[in-house]
């Protein structure tokens, strides 16, 4: 018989956090299961963004080989801001290659699988589907779903509202995901499941300051930790035993000092301008722009011929790409003079393949606490936010049962260990 | 995105609804066309004083721009988010109901278009009868020109009535309703602000709504035989797998004749097989040495199939030539042939009112739709449509030209 | 079934139709893609025993590429290669020329044909065109008749259905057979990988730039390309036949989206 596998990847975990868990004695059966079979940090991707990370976990190579670059895209001509869906994916997931091999698979709430596109088994499709109608292939899944009362996803306009009927709603969403889970693993036939659990990332961008500090809601918040850790013990009762089990996590998270706005000031240094008469937004940055970034930062020169006002010459774009970067580093914070940005790369140092053109120029990984977003011409550079978590590269977790994890060093490498 | 699928879906209502338009608005709104079509069919529109005309870009001929309608039946691909498509645009107009019926053949699904403000006129009828011929099972009815009428629902409801009404008669029921005005691009792929009151899908959603055509590899085998090679020193019988499979040791018998025998071998070139199932073209070879040719239908005991020389038939008849009862026809069904008669028509239909005429009569005219008897010349293997499809449809030819097509909706005795 | 294999058995069974139907047929061979894509089919329907000609019109202008891959594989898989000259024409000095495609084309090519159907009295031949080549192509059919002037009446082309083709040819007429119609050309190439079939070195990219179609030398003009193996020409079709669009949000979803992104401070 085919040895089942089963990946539970839960967004965010830190490493650090869960050996701060386990060493306070703190969710047991992960703790057990990590200290029987090994423990490990792992590397997420650049930009270290939900969409990237799983994406790039789906199809085991770069973004330059799968043409996932972020959430939101731009069409440069004419310029236009899109939003990503799964279909943009260039690079077979590992369930399609599963799944040609003809095993029966079961993928519950990655993101970036929207659409749902067919499986030899049930995609429920995850983060962005916008309605519970079109989750799932076969499509007539998604009312088995409905009857079970399924939520694709916690409205996280409602941490804005209540913050307690927010984090009361995660630990409903979440305990629902694995509940439903549980009854496919025993009433359906299947050789590979795979379940994200979402939840975690949002409690660290709206909870940090609670985790650490011990704020308001840290109970309420180490509560959904140890419903969590309930329910990987009782999944892993309900898998046989010789089945290969592993947890992973897409990327880190820590404090959140204050969010970076890089366009405004790219606009301060004078690389982005917009024209006198127009409103200020990306749609209407004027053609003496040198650059203009979009979320997290993805730095895009203004290419004469690729861009719609694009005015840099093919010949200058080396000498004006390594301009730009000087400037990038020399962006500090005024108040301590710490670097805000930590790496500065080149598309072509850290990505490699076909949509390497479907890439940022330049792609700068912020220092730590400095959130990167790309607001346009209102407010000012910095600012604290709502949230007080965000994402890190190099602390995410992985973790296995019967699989030897021990090669992986980044996310982009799992795929080949659960396909192999 | 789904590579492996490709939906092949036709568009067919009456001359001057809207097909073509239909189609170049589904191109342009999912950006299935490059840029120097666009910048040609916008040239074109301009140099005719119009606003981009969709249509252009389905136009292949210069003859149908000159009288705007569409005489041929005509493929285009593109795609979704979700998957590939087919879009077969057949022509509205009546003198072109045979290349109409080229078109819907091929196809899985159909979309039948209806004019808002004109409403629904006899090639709608009439195409949706022959959608119901076809056997065509998923159809989404799009009623076009929104625009005319105001966005008007209570229009829309009218038209819907109306329409629902008729197709319910012919056996016809369609997935949905959809209002649209391909024109100004509502409830194509965008969904319509001016249309607020409909909830239902975009004819783009509704299309990845639609299912792909599975090959029946459920049901006892059903192979009718193309031909037999002499290979090297094998005898290799060859057809195309209608239903079920096909295996080696899997005991089989060979009709009309009845011969029973056992597969030795199933045969693919540089490819060591065991089984072949419905969908593919099959080669095989048998334990005994059998005399098989083409025409023989390879079932297995349980295919609820039967040997038969008179049975009862829906016809479409599709030729200019007028047909008289005692005509000998060339009978074509699956890859058997044989010549026949039509003994009787039981009546005939009006394809576009579905009145009955014509108690007894002896002709048959283009465009007519009868219930006929037909005698065979010799026994064929045959079935009725809602049992085996491949061996329930057939075609009429004489002279070498195809004249007509039906289904087998009863096996007398 | 995937899509691949369906045009495949479907092609088959065309390939097997045509040749029960007329058997003084043969296979137009340019060597491009699309016709050896046909010749393996037909490969495949006849394992490997093809009971007929397989024709290839010279015009003594072709890249020697192509000769050497003719030749190689007419000798490998063991075909019966009938290659015609329109002897005349070239006697009378008639080349392939780009600034006359009517005469060449017409001498070298049609002309050339006709020869060899009146030579050897083929009653239909296969040829490997696409419905989507051209918009004039989408409306062929999969058996087409043609009169002696190979004249195409498009308006009273025959009905087809249910996979019954015209199984005759008329007094002075031949069938073209079309097993490809329905396949793209994404479809050929992702076909062509599956299977492994050879192609000549042509299609791939030197220096940049690579031959999307294959005739005569003198009329090709080579396209920009970096694509120089089939993965690459198949990404390269993805992203020249799909519009930029596609992978992207369509308007009606992506406000829904952009409403969840911004409550998370994504947009």
């Amino acid at each position: 018989m085919q040895i089942k596998t089963f990946v539970l990847g839960i967004d965010g975990v830190p490493y650090t956090f869960l050996q701060k868990q386990f060493a306070k004695g703190a969710m047991p059966n992960l703790k057990s299961i990590c200290e029987k079979n090994g423990f490990q940090q792992m590397n997420s991707v650049f930009p270290t963004i939900s969409a990237v990370a799983w994406a790039t976990y789906m199809a085991g190579v770069n973004p330059a080989r799968h043409n996932i670059m972020g959430f939101i895209d731009r069409i440069p001509n004419p310029f236009e801001i899109t939003i990503n869906t799964g279909s943009g994916r260039k690079a077979e997931s590992i369930w399609e290659a599963l799944s040609k091999k003809g095993q029966r698979v079961i993928v519950i709430n990655v993101p970036m699988t929207y659409p749902p596109l067919p499986v030899n088994g049930i995609l429920v499709s995850g983060f962005l589907c916008p309605d519970i109608a079109r989750v799932s292939y076969p499509a007539d899944f998604s009312r088995y779903l409905q009857d079970k009362g399924y939520c694709i996803d916690v409205d996280a306009q409602i941490a804005h509202e209540s913050r307690l009927t927010f984090i009361q709603q995660l630990q409903h969403v979440m305990k629902n995901r694995f509940d439903i889970a549980f009854d496919l693993i025993r009433e359906r036939e299947w050789d590979f499941f795979q379940m994200v659990i979402m939840e975690t990332d949002r409690l660290y961008h709206f909870f940090w300051d609670d985790l650490e500090d011990g704020h308001e809601y840290s109970g309420q918040v180490q509560t959904f930790f140890e419903q969590l850790d309930e329910k990987i013990g009782i999944l892993l009762d309900k898998l046989p035993r010789n089945s290969r089990v592993l947890f992973l996590s897409d990327h880190g998270f820590c404090r959140l000092n204050s969010e970076v706005q890089v366009n405004n000031w790219l606009e301060q240094t004078g690389l982005l301008k917009f024209s006198a008469d127009g409103k200020k937004n990306l749609q209407n940055y004027a053609p003496e722009t040198v650059c203009y970034s979009l979320l997290p930062g993805r730095i895009f020169l203004n290419l004469k011929g690729r861009e719609e006002r694009g005015t840099i010459k093919k010949e200058e774009y080396g000498s004006v790409r390594n301009y730009v970067k000087d400037v990038l580093a020399s962006f500090k914070n005024p108040q301590t003079g710490e670097n805000i940005f930590a790496r500065i790369f080149d598309r072509e140092e850290i990505y490699e393949g076909p949509y390497l053109e479907s890439a940022a120029d330049i792609i700068v990984h912020p220092s730590r606490g400095y959130d990167l977003k790309s607001r346009v011409g209102e407010g000012d550079i910095f600012n604290k936010c709502f949230m007080n978590g965000m994402h890190t590269y190099s602390d995410a977790f992985i973790s296995g049962i019967n699989l030897d994890v021990s090669t992986v060093k980044t996310i982009a490498d799992i795929k080949n260990i659960l396909t192999a | 995105m789904n590579e492996f699928e490709r939906l092949k879906f036709v568009i067919v209502g009456h001359v001057d609804h809207g097909k073509s338009t239909l189609i170049g608005r589904l191109l342009y709104d999912t950006n299935s066309l490059k840029k120097e079509k666009i910048r040609e069919v916008e040239q074109k529109s301009g140099e005719l004083g119009r606003d981009t005309e969709f249509a252009f870009v389905m136009d292949s001929f210069k003859e149908e721009q000159d009288q705007g309608i569409t005489i041929d039946t005509a493929q285009v691909f593109f795609q979704t988010a979700k998957r590939k498509y087919v879009i077969i645009d057949a022509p509205g107009h009546v003198e072109f109901v045979k290349n109409m019926v080229t078109g819907a053949a091929q196809a899985e699904a159909a979309l039948l278009i209806i004019d808002a403000e004109e409403g629904v006129q006899q090639q709608t009828k009439r195409h949706a009868y022959i959608l119901h011929l076809l056997g065509l099972k998923q159809v989404i009815v799009v009623v076009n020109k929104m625009d005319l009428v105001t966005y008007s629902q209570e229009r829309f409801e009218e038209i819907r009535g109306e329409i629902q009404t008729f197709l319910k008669s012919v056996g016809v029921e369609p997935l949905m309703y959809i209002p649209i005005s391909a024109k100004n691009g509502d409830n194509i792929v965008a969904v319509s602000t001016s249309l607020s009151w409909y909830d239902g899908l975009t004819v783009c959603d509704a299309l990845d709504s639609l299912k792909c055509r599975k090959p029946i590899t459920d049901k006892p085998l059903v192979l009718p035989v193309q031909d037999v090679y002499k290979i090297s020193s094998k005898r290799i019988t060859a057809g195309k797998i209608a239903e079920g499979k096909i295996s080696a040791g899997q005991p089989i018998i060979v009709l009309p004749e009845g011969q029973k025998t056992v597969v030795k071998s199933v045969e693919k070139f540089l490819e060591n097989v065991t089984a072949c199932s419905a969908g593919e073209s099959a080669g095989f070879t048998t334990n005994d040495p059998l005399f098989i040719e083409r025409g023989n239908v390879v079932c297995s005991e349980d295919t609820k199939t039967a040997v038969r020389s008179t049975f009862k038939a829906h016809v479409f008849w599709l030729a200019k030539i007028e047909f008289e009862i005692d005509y000998k026809l060339l009978f074509r069904c699956a890859t058997q042939e044989s010549l026949c008669q039509i003994v009787k028509i039981e009546h005939k239909i009006d394809s576009s009112t579905l009145e009955r005429i014509d108690g007894h009569a002896k002709k048959l005219k283009n465009l007519e739709v009868a219930e006929i008897v037909v005698k065979t010349d010799k026994p064929l293997v045959i079935s009725t449509f809602n049992e085996i499809e491949e061996l329930g449809r057939f075609v009429f030819e004489i002279n070498g030209n195809l004249c007509a097509g039906g289904i087998i909706i009863d096996m007398a005795n | 079934m995937d899509r691949l294999s369906e045009l495949e058995n479907q092609s088959i069974f065309i390939i097997r139709e045509g040749y029960n139907r007329f058997h003084k047929v043969a296979q137009l061979w340019s060597i491009g893609k699309d016709s050896t894509t046909l010749l393996w089919l037909i490969r495949k329907a006849f394992y490997g025993q093809i009971p007929f000609p397989v024709l290839h019109l010279d015009t003594g202008r072709k890249f020697k590429e192509i000769y050497e891959f003719r030749d190689k594989y007419a000798k490998e898989w063991k075909l019966n290669l009938i290659i015609h000259k329109n002897q005349e024409a070239i006697g009378r000095g008639i080349t392939c020329n780009p600034n006359n495609a009517l005469e060449c084309c017409g001498e070298l090519k049609t002309n050339a044909l006709k020869q060899a159907i009146e030579k050897h009295k083929f009653r239909a031949l296969y040829l490997g065109i696409r419905r989507d080549e051209h918009g004039i192509r989408a409306k062929e059919r999969v058996f087409s008749p043609r009169n002696e002037n190979f004249h195409w009446d498009y308006k009273a082309q025959p009905l087809e259905m249910w996979d019954h083709y015209k199984a005759q040819a008329e007094n002075e007429e031949h069938l073209r057979i079309h097993p490809l119609l329905g396949w793209t050309e994404l479809d050929i190439w992702e076909y062509i990988r599956r299977e492994n079939i050879p192609v000549t070195s042509l299609y791939f990219a030197v220096n940049g730039k690579r031959y999307r179609s294959i005739g005569c030398e003198p009329a090709c003009v080579p396209v920009d390309s970096q694509a120089d193996t089939i993965d690459k020409i198949i990404d390269e079709l993805k992203t020249t036949t799909v519009a930029e669009r596609a992978g992207r949000a369509q308007d009606k979803e992506s406000s829904y989206m952009m409403q969840k992104l911004r409550s998370l401070g994504y947009m």
